[in-house]
């Protein structure tokens, strides 16, 4: 029995169905961009580390900043589907699957700057092998892990419907494969009453699950620099700084990925000022916090007055790493305040320009977490020292940027950008709630 | 370090945390696979 699909949703299923030049043009560039990247990726694996910038003291350089950034916009998944999900609030169904693919492939990005940064990859091994239990460096490798087949699992549950729907819809207009694929995926999904009791329940399930997982994968991020007696790194308001930064930065990549996706695939219907006016004012509040928190440690350490952090904290005020630090400011914070602030500040426009600079400005913010400490050790026999990341780095930085997008690209490719039966479970309910208004107005009759 | 507990040892001895972050790996995949498993066995309810 075929599944029946709304007229109007017919639009969501053209991008499977049709593909254009412009598609073809985009995954080349990209591909470009990716191969250039394992070309430089293969000459550090047969040279060594030596061809980045990485050195002593300054051991972490962009693979570790670029690891916390994928993995801080991985958040966006887990905010946006899971927690208003929890939360019950209607305006999430037409984002949630772009929100939670952002989260799987920014999980699997991140994953692999780890990877990179190790320099030999066979290495790897022995994370689980000699690892201690002590270390949170296997801490991260276990929630990390954890959180990825969740988000997998997060991202999978939600589709078996409408994987079903492209399964009885798409017929010749789609390669065998993938008719295959859709088979294979929909679990024999026909959308009777225990399916659906079953399948509510298991994403119910999920979404409470990932949630707690999320916050303590990022925590335990967070806990790889705040675990070591480093100055600037060893503080108590790491995990919450970590945390807050995922969402902020989570929430600005859904903005910047649902507004392409809005305009490239028309989905002006789906994605409304609804939804901009509600992550803006999220990412105001978000904001707010940031600058909050940041300001919060700064001082502190400040009127500490400890030489060690003193000298971490002046590189960031005053000093070479002045530049990053207020252009951070500028962007988590004056920016998008003062544009979010205005209601007519968060529309499409708007919205969209706050998340871009808070992008910028979050990677700013991981930068001057890691270089500036590293540059400054405790140990003064290294003295200063000194991070400028060769092109080796900046290849791979921009070839994972181009293999995030392409994978969200193939993804939308093969599934639809928005969650078919989520939305028209959302109109049943809109239209139940009108039914029952209308007999409740009905029932008082008039007042005579 | 010859008097360490059973804690002690799970905690600082190598081997012990690589074999528990497997065992927590493997009920997590364990826990997804047996929901889908569920869900998928929904249709011949």
């Amino acid at each position: 029995m075929a599944r029946v699909i709304a007229e109007q949703d017919m639009i969501l299923l053209q991008p499977i169905m049709r593909t254009g030049l412009r598609f073809y043009l985009l995954v080349a560039a990209l591909l470009a961009v990716i191969t250039w990247g394992f070309s430089t990726y293969y000459r550090q694996l047969t040279e060594g580390l030596w061809v980045t910038g990485l050195n002593r003291p300054v051991v972490w350089g962009l693979y570790i900043i670029n690891f916390v950034f994928f993995i801080g916009i991985s958040y966006a998944g887990t905010l946006t589907s899971a927690v208003l999900r929890v939360t019950q609030a209607e305006w999430r169904r037409p984002i949630t699957r772009v929100a939670e693919a952002i989260t799987l492939f920014a999980l699997l990005l991140g994953a692999s700057q780890v990877i990179i940064d190790l320099g030999r990859p066979d290495r790897m091994i022995k994370l689980i092998t000699h690892g201690r239990l002590q270390s949170p460096l296997l801490w991260d490798v276990g929630t990390l892990a954890m959180y990825m087949l969740g988000s997998l699992t997060y991202l999978y549950l939600p589709l078996i419907p409408d994987v079903a729907i492209l399964r009885d819809h798409l017929g010749t207009q789609v390669p065998a494969w993938r008719r295959r694929l859709y088979q294979i995926l929909s679990l024999g999904w026909q959308g009777n009453a225990e399916q659906r009791r079953r399948l509510e329940k298991g994403i119910n399930i999920m979404a409470v699950f990932i949630i707690p997982v999320a916050v303590l994968a990022h925590a335990v991020v967070s806990w790889i620099f705040g675990m070591t007696l480093r100055p600037m790194w060893h503080s108590t308001i790491l995990g919450p700084y970590f945390l807050l930064g995922a969402i902020f930065s989570g929430t600005a990549t859904l903005v910047i990925a649902m507004t392409i996706m809005r305009q490239v695939l028309h989905l002006e219907a789906y994605i409304t000022i609804k939804q901009y006016n509600y992550l803006g004012l999220l990412l105001l509040v978000m904001s707010l916090f940031w600058f909050y928190f940041t300001g919060a440690e700064y001082l502190t350490t400040f009127y500490g007055d400890l030489p060690d952090e003193m000298t971490v904290l002046l590189s960031k005020l005053v000093g070479e790493f002045s530049w990053p630090f207020w252009a951070m400011i500028l962007c988590n914070f004056v920016v998008p305040v003062s544009i979010l602030i205005w209601k007519r500040g968060r529309g499409v426009v708007g919205t969209f320009i706050s998340g871009v600079a808070i992008n910028i400005g979050m990677w700013l913010e991981r930068f001057t977490i890691v270089v500036p400490t590293l540059t400054r050790p405790r140990l003064t026999f290294y003295g200063i020292g000194i991070y400028r990341p060769t092109l080796t780095e900046w290849g791979l930085f921009a070839s994972s940027a181009a293999m995030f997008v392409l994978l969200l690209a193939l993804f939308l490719k093969l599934f639809p950008a928005v969650s078919i039966w989520e939305v028209e479970e959302g109109r049943e309910i809109v239209a139940a709630k009108q039914a029952v208004a209308s007999i409740a107005a009905s029932s008082e009759g008039p007042v005579r | 370090m010859g008097d360490l507990s059973i804690l002690g040892k799970i905690f600082t001895e190598t081997g012990y945390g690589g074999a528990i972050v497997l065992i927590a790996l493997l009920t997590c995949l364990a826990f997804y696979g047996s929901l889908i498993a569920w869900i998928a066995r929904g249709k011949e309810e």
